[in-house]
């Protein structure tokens, strides 16, 4: 179980045991009008999902799978998140691992934690909020195989850790971040991003839509794209998906 | 003692919550303060306090919504537009089906597509009650601002 109270949350937490998944109660709360940063977090999710529809497992009291009810601040948010994950596991002493573009945690070739961002109009204004999922694998389970794909923080530190460190170090981050990139914009974190991104120098593959288009990362944008480099010119890069050519 | 700070209505929409998704346990943490909403034959709601007070409050009568009589949508042709640029999806993922189809029963803030754009999902709802009278755009196409999606009556 989760000491909820070590994550000393400025907004209101909710914590289950078994939920479809945390971003569908995030999104009924966010229509309610939910207090910002209202967190959601659960130990299962039988229908945790990632980005286009894919699976997300979360090992039970192993892993962290919650969700964020965050006011519109700006469409960097997901690129910010992702950052204020990395610098929250170097707050922990984790240090070798990087950002892959647009939202995954990377220790080496694995992936340690990923975010979803989706957002919902909001039911009695024209705007929308922003519900933020991450699924974090922290701990490494004993009785359960982990991909070869998936890491955990414990195997990128060397040493198991509480999962209320993890929470709470994210989130204070998180919340710190929303701030800044509320008043300033993306401009403030794009320096780290590019020093801690993977992607950027490395030949890829770009996936949208139907379409795939082999290049060079070669640089990330000030609005969070990624410029890219084709035989045929640069081509800016705002969504879709990234993989990188080994 | 203290006086705890409690935002009623924040806890009628806990509860609410609570019996609109089914889930039996609910614990809300804020500061030093937890709820703890559990589902039993009649739904209890226990608060701490820092110095372990337990209150129990009765939940309040479930205000029944009137059930809004369905009435026949009389505008013909309503578009649902689309709000931003983007690509647009029109399932949850390659493999599912599409969340709406020609002829489908709408109703409002029922999921119609998702948009991604800058990394987010967004999630497109219909504005009105309907049924899909025409699909506007194709899975997997990028969309502009105001762009017809669908149109329904």
């Amino acid at each position: 179980m989760l000491d909820t109270k070590a994550i000393a949350h400025t907004a209101p937490l909710i914590y289950l045991e078994e939920v479809d998944s945390t971003n569908n109660i995030a999104a009924d709360l966010g229509r309610q009008g939910a207090v910002p940063f209202t967190v959601v977090m659960a130990e299962r999710q039988t229908a945790g999902r990632g980005r286009h529809g894919r699976v997300w497992r979360t090992f039970p009291y192993q892993s962290l799978a919650m969700s964020i009810v965050i006011p519109a601040v700006d469409s960097t948010l997901p690129l910010v998140a992702c950052l204020s994950l990395y610098q929250a596991c170097h707050d922990l002493g984790i240090q070798n691992i990087a950002l892959k573009w647009p939202n995954d945690l990377m220790f080496g070739s694995r992936k340690l934690a990923g975010v979803l961002t989706e957002s919902y109009p909001l039911s009695n204004s024209t705007g929308r909020f922003y519900v933020l999922g991450c699924g974090i694998n922290v701990n490494t389970p004993e009785d359960e195989d982990v991909p070869e794909v998936a890491g955990t923080l414990a195997m990128a530190v060397g040493r198991p850790l509480a999962r209320e460190e993890v929470a709470k170090a994210f989130l204070v981050r998180l919340q710190k971040n929303c701030t800044t990139l509320e008043k300033h914009g993306f401009a403030p974190f794009l320096t780290e991003y590019q020093q801690a991104c993977i992607t950027l120098g490395k030949p890829v593959v770009w996936k949208e839509g139907g379409r795939e288009v082999s290049g060079i990362a070669r640089d990330l944008n000030a609005d969070g794209s990624i410029l890219l480099e084709t035989p045929a010119g640069m081509h800016t890069c705002h969504s879709g998906e990234m993989i990188i050519e080994h | 003692m203290d006086k705890l700070n409690v935002d009623i209505a924040q806890i009628r929409d806990i509860i609410k919550l609570v019996k609109d998704t089914g889930i039996n346990e609910i614990e809300i943490t804020q500061g030093e303060m937890s709820v703890r909403v559990r589902r039993d034959s009649a739904p209890v709601l226990g608060v701490h306090a820092p110095a372990e007070m337990v209150t129990a409050i009765a939940a309040p009568a479930a205000a029944a919504a009137p059930a809004a009589a369905a009435k026949p949508e009389v505008v013909e042709g309503h578009v649902i537009t689309s709000p931003m640029v983007g690509t647009l999806y029109m399932s949850p993922s390659p493999e599912s089906q599409p969340f709406v189809k020609k002829g489908d029963k709408v109703k409002k803030g029922q999921t119609v597509c998702i948009i991604e754009a800058m990394k987010t999902m967004n999630q497109i709802e219909a504005d009105k009650d309907g049924t899909v009278q025409e699909v506007l755009v194709d899975n997997a196409q990028p969309v502009e601002f105001g762009e017809p999606l669908f149109r329904i009556a």
